[in-house]
């Protein structure tokens, strides 16, 4: 699972790197996201713009890797395409993160 | 519009099968078709319908098949999906009462949607068990 990150002030920006966020990588993914968010000191933005398909078990794993960050980390979204925003607003996950259009837009919340 | 012709895969009971299978879905509908055709709503389901045999039915198995055919006619998907894994329990479908996430952060529910997608975008839902095979159609509009 290909993640990789970068840090713009006191935000962790976390990029998945492929395209599809599924049950047959769902455990990686929150395995690699517990790595790279370590060292993460405050809030962390979970940048989506490449992953064009999601399901309920790669939904789970990000959930799991919020629960997992903790209370003092809070875990944004950004850059939801129309696929991946319809599973997060059919399962009304997207009344728990907070989801925003664009990086820029994520980075000046 | 250009109809499309009937999409049939056969995949075996495992998760990066499920992927391959709808990549696959995915490839036929971009060469056949170049007007969407909800196939976003489609791909959705038709995932969440696999992973939940994968899960379910085939769990532990090796000889666990699976077949699918997508058949597109008058806006309308018409989906059916077999398998010859463990029949679902009470040879009923699940309820797929979705999940509560008005909750605390350690409370929210990492599973459990599957079943609630495929309730609210999937019409027409049957199941049926006959010959140690189960047969479950539905249809999407799009």
């Amino acid at each position: 699972m290909d993640l990789s990150s970068t840090v713009e002030g006191d935000t962790l920006v976390v990029t998945v790197n492929e395209s599809r966020i599924d049950a047959s990588v769902a455990i990686q993914f929150k395995d690699r996201m517990r790595e790279e968010t370590e060292t993460a000191s405050g809030r962390v933005v979970l940048n989506l713009s490449r992953v064009d398909f999601i399901d309920s078990s790669g939904l789970g794993a990000i959930v799991a890797a919020m629960k997992q960050l903790g209370a003092s980390h809070r875990l944004d979204l950004s850059c939801l395409n129309e696929n991946v925003d319809k599973v997060f607003r059919l399962t009304r996950m997207d009344t728990v993160f907070q989801i925003h259009q664009t990086l820029e837009d994520a980075l000046a919340s | 519009m250009n109809s499309i012709s009937p999409i049939h895969i056969e995949l075996e009971g495992t998760p990066k099968e499920v992927r391959r299978a709808l990549l696959t879905l995915r490839n036929r509908l971009a060469d056949g078709q170049k007007e969407a055709v909800n196939a976003g709503i489609l791909e959705i389901v038709l995932g969440e319908v696999l992973n939940n045999v994968v899960e379910h039915a085939l769990t532990g198995r090796k000889d666990g098949r699976i077949a699918l055919t997508c058949d597109h006619s008058e806006q309308c998907w018409s989906v059916l999906v077999r398998d010859n894994g463990m029949p679902m329990p009470d040879h009923n479908l699940p309820s797929g009462i979705a999940p509560e996430v008005d909750l605390a952060l350690e409370d929210l529910p990492e599973g459990g949607f599957g079943w609630s997608m495929v309730r609210m975008l999937a019409r027409n839902i049957q199941y049926q068990r006959s010959k140690g095979w189960n047969s479950l159609s539905f249809q999407i509009v799009g």
